[in-house]
């Protein structure tokens, strides 16, 4: 950084201060007598660039206004190492209020504002905080006569601060470590603490669990046998209730109620007695005659009653089949001894087939033995009374018949009238035969039709009541099933087929389902009793598998509480691995930075003594070549005199400050070199203070050539003997609070 | 006659690379404890290694870093 201009109003003992046009390059000196104003100057470039003096910091701006005035202001004009031009403005008064603003020269609008802004944006601009300026582009003579200053810097400068930077921040995070393995340490053994508390009991777990599944089944097993009891007792009670409805519509039966009714109650009662049987036997064993008894009885008596209807069934069925067999539609009866009437019919047709046929051929021998009869007569009268006639004439020319045939054609002629006669008698014959066989067909018919109607009667029988069937079999013509229906309707039959009869058969069902279902309920009693029973057992040991549960649920609850403090304990162990780790390995970093700080030295001490060693002859006119800082930082020079390097307590206050001036010189291009300030400035306040003539001299001479970079150095006096080194020398006077001056 | 280059006392001031003279200085202290030590724990000090890396990346500005590269 270059400075440009600098224009102060009423900060520190100036009224007004305003450099212009200051030169970039070469020397600019500063002389005065005391107290006026030439560090004034220095401090009034360190208020602009970092809003504080040496001797004042940031919370005391205020008090760099001039005595008497309530505010001031400062703007610094430079060119940073970026090459563009900057005005650096900062304004403050008694009452606290401070302003700063940094603007790019050529531009109305401030780049940044505000004091914070301003200060970082300098540091980027250039390339050094307040520190590094004072450390390394401000000398003051009482940084000559302090060397902790330089030492502070140079290990700066060298890295050794970084790597103590760095040691330290090891250091705070092994203590801030340790802190945590204490409190690691203290987890562990308050979870340790804590689990051995719960004293957890191996298998305690598994006992518990495996004693509540037992009685969990007992339970089921109860629960289940009860389950079943209920639907056994409810099978028994359904079954019973069910064999109310086939003993009801036995009840509504009687002379009205057909074979097959009578059947399908008998197969309804006995499905549900059956149903009645196979409940009670499930649900108590051996129950089943006491309850079904009378029913079953009963029953047994209706069933062999029907059954002995069977037997008038099968009659029945043998005489409609022979009535089937007489019209032709069934087969031969054994006991059969005539023709059906099919037969009877079929011989019958025949028969006037043959008659039919008979009677044709009759017909044609009476017809053809008429016209032979005829020829033959004719043929005798017209040769015996009509031989002129044409018939007369044909016969007897073309025929050659004569009189003397007359005997053969009278023979003849009387031959085929008696065979005439015959044909005519056989077809008169004939056709009284086919008469008769055509009655006797219809009154086949007749019959047939007559027995289609038995039949049909028959088939309709069943349908009827049983007292009706009954009544039409009596009507059959047939003897052997009259007997049959007689014996049935005399015997078996008797309770079915009057109303009286059948109502005194039917009355003790009523009374027997009752029984039934008396029964029923005893059983459904005694098994409810046993699900009771069973109940109350089961409610016990619900209550051991409450309590139970609950002992698993407080030793699971303790199991995972143990388990969790396990995971705590192994957790905090690895922390506690992890922790130790980290101090090892901070302890082994501070180790070895601690090493490198000797190669770091050892380093920056031969730079420093190359550099060195091309100033310090300049300025000590060849006495002192160059210089060593040894481990204590302490700064030793070689003497060409001695041969020998010696301390800084071993020249005069002279020496000491030039080989200080180089050494600072050398620090400042190190700084420039670690920050790549470019081109920048330098002030050296009061450097020649124990220098003679001479010294100063040469110094003048030889720092304009110490370095690219150092471009502008301020050098401040209280005089000088020569003014022409200066680019620009400015003047202050003790009684003067204002100080205009400008470059060429 | 010199010119005015020629003049100048100072070229240049080259810096040490912080992360490169530590980095010598500790391989070359990991290879002697390697050698003398069978039991030497090795991982651990490249661990120690990597953390100045770390911390010095985050406490050397960048800028200086460069500078102290390019110097």
């Amino acid at each position: 950084m270059i400075i440009t201009a600098v224009h102060a109003k009423n900060v520190l003992r100036y009224a007004e201060l305003k450099l212009t046009n200051i030169p970039r390059r070469g020397l600019i000196g500063v002389s005065g007598s005391n107290e006026s104003g030439k560090t004034t100057i220095a401090e009034v470039i360190c208020l602009a660039l970092f809003g504080r003096t040496f001797s004042l910091d940031e919370e005391d701006i205020s008090k760099n206004i001039k005595w008497g005035e309530f505010g001031g202001s400062v703007t610094l004009e430079c060119v940073a190492k970026d090459g563009h031009a900057y005005h650096i403005t900062r304004s403050f008064d008694a009452e606290g209020h401070n302003t700063a603003q940094l603007r790019r020269s050529g531009e109305q609008e401030p780049l940044v504002r505000g004091i914070r802004a301003v200060n970082q944006h300098i540091v980027q601009l250039g390339g050094f905080a307040y520190q590094q300026f004072i450390d390394s582009f401000y000398l003051a003579q009482r940084n000559l006569a302090t060397p902790q200053i330089l030492q502070q810097t140079a290990k700066t400068l060298a890295g050794v601060e970084t790597f103590e930077r760095i040691a330290a921040e090891c250091e705070q995070d092994i203590h801030k470590a340790q802190e945590e393995l204490a409190l690691l340490n203290g987890h562990v053994a308050e979870a340790r603490r804590q689990r051995t508390e719960l004293n957890i009991q191996a298998d305690v777990l598994l006992q518990l669990t495996a004693e509540r599944n037992a009685q969990a089944q007992v339970v089921a097993g109860h629960e289940a046998a009860n389950e079943e009891r209920r639907a056994l007792g409810d099978g028994v009670y359904v079954a019973t209730a069910q064999t109310a409805e086939p003993v009801a519509k036995i009840d509504q039966a009687g002379t009205h109620t057909s074979f097959t009714q009578w059947l399908q109650h008998v197969l309804q009662l006995d499905r549900a007695i059956q149903n009645v049987h196979t409940a009670s036997e499930r649900a108590e064993p051996g129950s089943t005659p006491r309850l079904t008894g009378a029913l079953q009885s009963w029953l047994d008596d209706l069933r062999s009653r029907l059954q002995a209807f069977h037997l008038v069934r099968d009659e029945t069925a043998a005489h409609r089949s022979s009535l089937e067999w007489l019209v032709g539609d069934g087969e031969r009866p054994s006991t059969a001894d005539a023709l059906s009437l099919r037969d009877q019919r079929v011989l019958a047709t025949s028969q006037v087939s043959g008659v039919e046929s008979t009677r044709t051929r009759a017909l044609v021998g009476f017809v053809a033995a008429l016209l032979f009869m005829a020829g033959a007569w004719g043929a005798l009268w017209f040769l015996n009374h009509g031989p002129d006639h044409a018939v007369g004439q044909w016969l007897m020319q073309d025929l050659q018949l004569s009189p003397a045939f007359n005997t053969p054609l009278f023979v003849a002629a009387l031959l085929s009238s008696g065979l005439c006669l015959f044909c005519l008698v056989v077809v008169f014959v004939l056709s009284g035969r086919r008469l008769a066989v055509q009655q006797e067909t219809a009154h086949l018919d007749a019959e047939e039709k007559e027995i289609r109607a038995k039949i049909q009667v028959l088939d309709d029988l069943p349908s009827q009541s049983l007292s009706a069937e009954v009544a039409g079999l009596r009507r059959c013509d047939d003897a052997h099933l009259s007997l049959v229906v007689d014996q049935f309707a005399n015997g078996p039959g008797a309770s079915l087929l009057q109303a009286e009869a059948v109502s005194a058969f039917i009355s003790p069902l009523q009374a027997a389902l009752k029984t039934c279902q008396e029964d029923a309920q005893v059983i459904g009693e005694r098994i409810k009793t046993q699900i009771q029973s069973t109940e109350s057992t089961i409610s016990t040991t619900q209550q051991d598998l409450t309590r139970l549960d609950q002992k698993i649920e407080r030793e699971a609850a303790r199991l995972h509480k143990a388990a969790l403090l396990d995971q705590q304990v192994t957790a905090f162990q690895a922390d506690l691995k992890t922790k130790t780790r980290q101090i090892e390995v901070r302890r082994v970093a501070q180790k070895l930075l601690a090493g490198s700080h000797g190669r770091l030295f050892g380093r920056f001490n031969l730079e420093m003594r190359h550099v060195v060693s091309k100033i310090m002859p300049q300025l000590t006119d060849g006495r002192y070549e160059t210089m060593q800082i040894d481990k204590n930082l302490d700064l030793q020079i070689w003497s060409n005199e001695k041969g020998n390097f010696i301390g800084l307590n071993e020249i005069s206050g002279g020496t000491y400050n030039q080989v200080m001036l180089a050494v600072r010189l050398s620090l400042s291009q190190a700084l420039i070199a670690s920050s790549l300030c470019g081109a920048e400035f330098i002030i050296f306040d009061e450097p020649f203070a124990f220098f003679d003539a001479q010294r100063t001299r040469k110094t003048l001479e030889a720092l304009p050539q110490v370095s690219t970079e150092i471009d502008q150095t301020w050098i401040i006096s209280q005089h000088f003997d020569d003014v022409s080194f200066f680019a620009l020398h400015l003047q202050c006077y003790r009684d003067s609070d204002v100080l205009i001056a400008s470059g060429t | 006659m010199a010119n005015a280059d020629d003049q100048i006392l100072i070229k240049e001031f080259r810096l040490s690379k912080l992360a490169e003279e530590f980095e010598i200085y500790s391989q070359a202290e990991i290879e002697r404890l390697r050698g003398d030590n069978p039991g030497f724990d090795e991982q651990l000090y490249q661990e120690a290694v990597a953390l100045v890396f770390r911390k010095l990346s985050q406490n050397e500005p960048h800028e200086l870093n460069e500078s102290r590269q390019r110097s």
